[in-house]
């Protein structure tokens, strides 16, 4: 668990830091306030008032959390997520240009990105990614759709056609 | 067999499924119930997602939120002469007729979704009527059950109530008595 821990003690003078431990067996060195973007370590930090052992995040690898780290550390001083703004998220549709750069992913790594937002509870980042998942589906039909991501169509053929008569009347506008 | 995308990993998670269909536009949203079992599962029951398409009364909508799609019905089929139904007002009105007649069979069918739409967040109880299709609007409280009005009451009251969808969305009129006036009026409101 304590693989560097001169380097930690070095580090420790500027800005206090944490390591995590990637799926893939890679330590990485992060500034405490950016780690804490995540509510995950937040309320670990909490719980446990000295971590000089590594935390490990099983579920991300080095590429997603490096990438993870540099969302947490740009919007490091945004103000922290309430507990009731589904409201509020749902009128914003429009992503703010660092963040849409920020996104200009492969979409392995984009979904890699929420699944470990949601994971690490990094509610900000978690909206901007299923923003732009949401862009990629906006005005497309659900042919179009299935197409995007590779979704099987399980429905029977009696059944899609159900759906499709009750909404037949929105098609085509 | 394919590999499990990572699509069908973050689309499995009914949370985050939820928020992203929860950014799409009102259209997109109550087409794509026929991507697949569970989209449409998770459309039919998520209280948010059935709020956002107008099933459900959205009380905390701040200000009112029109349903884009009872304009869509306004214009589309309350606003248009049908050939398999006769409305009382449609004649009067003098409204082209709609056309293909499959879109008129869509708009017919007893199961098609904008029956059970509300006409707006918050939730109305009221209908706007002008008398004889002048003057000043009157409020009328349409449902008295506890209800809101959705989009079936009102096809109901123009094909029982004798009332006419005038161009204004949501304003009825009363069928105007018919005399020279009335008739030259109609043809100017149809240029």
């Amino acid at each position: 668990m304590t693989e560097q821990p001169e380097k930690i003690d070095q580090v420790e003078q500027k800005a206090p830091t944490l390591t995590f431990l990637t799926s893939d067996n890679v330590t990485i060195e992060v500034e405490r306030d950016v780690a804490q973007r995540s509510l995950l370590v937040k309320h670990l930090l909490e719980d446990v008032a000295d971590t000089d052992g590594s935390i490990p995040v099983n579920m991300v690898n080095e590429a997603v959390m490096k990438k993870v780290i540099e969302w947490c550390r740009w919007h490091k001083n945004d103000p922290p997520a309430t507990g009731d703004d589904d409201d509020s998220r749902r009128k914003t549709t429009d992503i703010d240009e660092w963040d849409q750069k920020f996104m200009q992913v492969d979409q392995e790594m984009l979904f890699e990105i929420i699944l470990a937002a949601n994971y690490l509870d990094i509610k900000g980042l978690l909206d901007v990614g299923c923003k732009t998942v949401a862009n990629m589906i906006k005005g497309k039909s659900p042919e179009e759709i299935r197409k995007t991501f590779n979704i099987q169509n399980d429905f029977t053929p009696e059944e899609e056609d159900q759906i499709r008569r009750e909404n037949e009347w929105a098609e085509d506008r | 067999m394919m590999e499990e995308s990572q699509a069908s990993r973050i689309f499995a998670i009914p949370e985050i499924l939820e928020i992203i269909l929860l950014d799409l536009d009102a259209h997109t949203l109550l087409l794509s119930a026929r991507v697949c079992r569970q989209w449409n599962a998770l459309i039919k029951t998520s209280i948010r997602i059935q709020a956002a398409l107008f099933f459900l009364p959205d009380r905390k909508a701040t200000p009112d939120i029109r349903n884009p799609f009872a304009h869509h019905v306004w214009d589309g089929f309350f606003r248009k002469q049908l050939s398999t139904r006769r409305r009382p007002g449609d004649k009067t009105a003098k409204l082209p007729q709609i056309e293909p007649l499959r879109k008129e069979k869509a708009y017919l069918r007893p199961d098609a979704s904008w029956r059970k739409m509300l006409l707006q967040q918050h939730p109305t109880s009221f209908i706007d009527v002008l008398g004889n299709g002048i003057g000043t609007p009157t409020e009328l409280r349409w449902r008295s059950d506890g209800d809101y009005i959705r989009m079936e009451d009102l096809e109901m009251l123009m094909d029982s109530e004798a009332l006419i969808a005038t161009r204004r969305p949501f304003l009825f009129s009363t069928i105007p008595r018919f005399n020279a006036d009335e008739s030259r009026r109609a043809r100017q409101e149809q240029t």
